[in-house]
């Protein structure tokens, strides 16, 4: 498997290009051609990068070549710069530019453009569990620096230093009038930026040409026109000159005068075209032009030196754990738990991006869904890995236990405390908490919790004392908790603490796509634990195992194969293996009973669409489900007229 | 036992300062929170000192330099918590303002308690409950001119900065150059209030204590020049629209003149109001 990055500087891409590529379909005969497992393009302003993993690395010609017969780039008479990085620099790269914490004067904007990207990417069907991986990677990264470092806080884009000036004049930009002459497209990174933070009146000057006409396809803004000495700055605060043309008019001398007129209040004046001097004369008068701007991100990007040496530190230990990843054979795991499918990679993402902060979750989803694999997922990728996790289940302990448990005693506070008592709570200092089964919790603990998630403190039963406490509190339950709390069955103001993140987790119905990964992790552990060599499933006991639909999802596709482990003779499980009920139920998933009254026709093409969103869309999946071939498929898709 | 209630008050001072200096430095939420509990404790404390006082001495503590110190650091701070509570919370969460104010004060309750003599004997005309309010009026005003005056010195180092493009310590911690504007206004609004009623109340108690106008005192006509500085800052606001670095000025040369009329004048010229 190897890792690499193509780099074509001379070919500007655009991401609106890309998009329409993915909805002509274009993307994959590319992937194809090259036998490309993953590829990532990312079009840039000036330039278009493809990430690609595969196990064979092509050369530039022929990657350019495919890119130009896919029309996926122009073709251009002028050879463009290019270069390819591989393996860990290329890793590197990637790192840095998913996760925002490149210092790279070429990476401006990259972070979002790279999310933006990504997404249309994935949408698109190009990425697989290696990139995703790096991905999930990268959004930890990202939060860590954001949580732990400074350098988020240091501006090093133009836009952003001008509005961050801007806003230490103003304060808010809410009211704040900006005037801005002459129409570049770069002058409108600049816009947004500003309108991003609040400005709302945006006025466009110009000369007695032509009156410009959508200039800023994503600005709202009016406009005055300009000629002589006729410039009315009275309202204005900010002024931005981008144009040399009209910059005449704004020639330091006649602009002073009209300064000093208004030398009342504090205005903004930014150069784009380095053409003005304006020294500070006017009190309120705060000019800068473009060097000015480069010398303060030149200041802000030495001061974040401390925290890019600690994030390249954090860099290189993740590209090692990638590796490490690389090389386990299991792709298809994240932090503990298995899954290929999007709706699982969705969940991987979101816990990457929460684990750094110390939000409460919700964890939610039937039995057996892995609740708890995912609450120590998050554990382990906080900051507070070192410290405890502690597990409750709160349906399993009886409920006058309960509170003693979780929130500890005083000596003599009922009968048989002879002791003071330490609770979970505290035993979970500095760490983590997970109320499985939150729903089992009684109404008076419900308010103990409540007021622990409102002011960090609990109280031991019979003691007066509070007790600090720094616990982030992961909750789960498999219990529709919205629903308990319209009947009164749950407080509502406990349920809005918990539920600031819901995290709900697919059943393994929604994701049959991962049974014969989870299949084949548990047949190994097994196998492991019971001493046998069970290495395969037979074909008809993976069908049997697909087809079921596990209403005790995982867990209860873990004991089956624990279950036939057990039983199997030889090198394979065969369905003879698998628990009566598997098999059995294999033809009625009680999915059809709902259909009532309805023609043949209806029936199957219902069941086509339920199949298929089942099973997102995966052909292969889906024909081994209904029993058909592709082709017979396609024909009935096109019979039924259904389509993605 | 005045004197200890006075070293205690002086290290809670103390305390509430380094709070708000740490948050100034570290921008730590729990310095912060720290701070503004503490303020409320002093502010209480302080105000319980100066009510046991005056149920003891049956007058307002302003007669002796040491008093009118302590009585002006309990006003100050009490005008800018209520400033803090007012405007600055709605606006941000930033309390750098007090790392700058609140020290000031510890300093100036440390003279206060150093220059304290028990049973000071008190002249007759500073017991008249006109001139007790003249003189609390006035500090009063003096207090938030004192803000005003500090709020516009944070506004001139900033604006300094962004001007210079040499962006540091005060860029990276101090809010914005409107935030001191409004700060300042406000505390000018407050002070031109209290000096206007405090100038008022002075005439009254001039012309029935002293038979001489008191036009020929240097330090009433400095006063004075004072005041009409800050009516200028007050019209010019209003009327003409000022604001930024120009009202930070004519706040700064307003300060300036209060502060020459308190120490050049007291040791150079004789005055009537020698009592400062």
């Amino acid at each position: 498997m190897k890792i690499a990055l193509y780099k074509f500087l001379g070919i500007p891409g655009s991401s609106s290009t890309l998009m329409h590529l993915a909805h002509t379909g274009k993307l994959s005969p590319f992937a194809a051609s090259l036998h490309l497992d993953e590829w990532l393009p990312l079009p840039n302003p000036n330039s278009f990068d493809i990430f690609v993993v595969a196990d064979k690395m092509q050369s530039y010609t022929n990657v350019l070549a495919q890119l130009q017969e896919n029309q996926i780039i122009e073709k251009k008479n002028t050879q463009p710069d290019e270069y390819i990085v591989t393996g860990r620099q290329a890793i590197e790269y990637f790192l840095q530019l998913a996760s925002g914490t490149s210092v790279d004067p070429l990476a401006d904007n990259a972070f979002e453009k790279f999310q933006e990207n990504y997404a249309l990417a994935n949408e698109a069907g190009c990425l697989g569990p290696v990139i995703q991986h790096l991905f999930q990677q990268s959004v930890w990264l990202h939060e860590k620096a954001r949580m732990e470092t400074d350098f988020f806080k240091y501006a090093v884009q133009e836009q952003s230093v001008l509005r961050e000036l801007a806003q230490k004049i103003f304060g808010s930009l809410q009211n704040g009038v900006i005037y801005i002459a002459g129409f570049p497209h770069e002058a409108e990174n600049y816009l947004v930026e500003l309108r991003n933070h609040g400005c709302k009146k945006i006025v466009t000057l110009h000369g007695q040409d032509a009156m410009p006409e959508d200039v800023f396809p994503q600005i709202q803004c009016s406009f005055q026109q300009v000629d002589g000495n006729n410039i009315r700055l009275s309202d204005c605060d900010a002024l931005l000159i981008f144009d040399t043309k009209l910059s005449k008019i704004f020639e330091a001398r006649k602009l002073s005068q009209q300064l000093a007129k208004r030398n009342n209040r504090p205005l903004l004046v930014f150069d784009w075209t380095n053409n003005l001097d304006m020294a500070a004369r006017h009190a309120n008068l705060y000019f800068y032009n473009r060097s000015d701007l480069a010398k303060i991100i030149e200041h802000n990007q030495a001061a974040r030196g401390n925290a890019v040496k600690t994030i390249n530190e954090w860099i290189n230990k993740e590209i090692d754990s990638f590796h490490s990843w690389l090389a386990s054979d299991n792709r298809h795991e994240f932090a503990g738990i298995i899954g290929s499918t999007k709706s699982m990679q969705h969940v991987f993402e979101l816990i990457s991006r929460i684990a750094r902060t110390n939000i409460t979750v919700l964890i939610d989803g039937e039995s057996g869904t892995g609740k708890e694999l995912v609450a120590r997922a998050i554990h382990r990728l906080s900051a507070r890995q070192k410290q405890e996790f502690v597990a409750v289940n709160c349906g399993a302990i009886p409920e006058n236990l309960l509170e003693s448990e979780l929130f500890g005693h005083v000596r003599g506070s009922f009968t048989g405390a002879i002791s003071d008592k330490m609770g979970l709570f505290e035993f979970a200092q500095g760490g983590t908490i997970f109320l499985d089964e939150i729903a089992e919790l009684a109404p008076h603990l419900q308010v103990k919790l409540l007021r622990f998630l409102q002011e960090n403190e609990i109280k031991r039963v019979g003691s007066n004392e509070m007790i600090r406490l720094d616990v982030r509190v992961l909750a789960a339950t498999n219990k529709n908790l919205s629903q308990l709390v319209n009947e009164g069955a749950f407080r509502s103001d406990l349920f809005y603490r918990l539920n600031v993140l819901q995290l709900t987790l697919p059943t393994l119905r929604e994701r049959r796509q991962d049974i014969p990964l989870l299949t084949n992790h548990f047949l190994e552990k097994f196998s492991r634990k019971f001493q046998k060599n069970v290495s395969a499933v037979s074909k008809d006991a993976m069908d049997a195992l697909v087809a079921y639909h596990w209403p005790g999802n995982i867990r209860e596709l873990e004991n089956a194969i624990e279950h036939a482990t057990a039983l199997a003779i030889g090198k394979s499980l065969s369905p003879y293996d698998l628990p009566a009920a598997i098999i059995k139920k294999e033809k009625q998933n009680g999915r059809l009973h709902n259909y009532g009254k309805m023609s043949l026709r209806e029936l199957e093409k219902n069941y086509i669409l339920e199949t298929l969103d089942e099973f997102e869309w995966d052909y292969e999946f889906v024909c081994k489900q209904l029993g058909i071939g592709r082709t017979t498929l396609w024909r009935k898709l096109k019979e039924y007229k259904i389509s993605k | 036992m005045v004197v200890t209630a006075q070293w205690l008050l002086w290290s809670l001072y103390g305390i509430v300062s380094l709070f708000y200096f740490r948050d100034f430095l570290y921008k730590q939420s729990s310095d912060r929170k720290r701070a503004q509990q503490l303020i409320i404790v002093l502010l209480i404390a302080h105000a319980a000192y100066i009510l046991f006082q005056f149920i003891d001495q049956q007058r307002i503590l302003v007669a002796t330099v040491s008093e009118a110190l302590s009585t002006f650091v309990w006003l100050t701070a009490l005008i800018y918590w209520m400033l803090e509570r007012g405007i600055i919370k709605k606006q941000t969460a930033d309390r750098s303002m007090g790392a700058f104010i609140l020290p000031v004060l510890w300093i100036l309750f440390t003279i206060s308690n150093v220059t304290y003599k028990a049973n000071e004997p008190v002249a007759d005309v500073l017991q008249d409950v006109s001139f007790e309010i003249h003189v609390m009026a006035m500090l009063l005003s003096y207090g938030a001119f004192a803000i005003s005056f500090i709020a516009s010195l944070l506004h001139t180092f900033l604006a300094r900065e962004i001007k210079k493009r040499d962006l540091h310590l005060f860029y990276s911690r101090l809010p914005s150059l409107a935030f001191f504007d409004k700060i300042s206004n406000a505390a000018v609004d407050i002070g031109l209030l209290f000096a206007t009623l405090g100038f008022v109340l002075g005439f009254y108690s001039a012309l029935e204590v002293w038979d001489s106008f008191l036009l020929s005192d240097p330090k009433f006509l400095v006063t004075l020049a004072s005041w009409l500085v800050y009516c200028i800052h007050f019209a010019g606001r209003k009327f003409a629209g000022w604001s930024g670095q120009l009202v930070a000025s004519i706040s700064l040369a307003g300060f300036g003149l209060i502060l020459f009329s308190f120490i050049i004048i007291s040791l150079l010229f004789t005055s009537l109001h020698r009592f400062i």
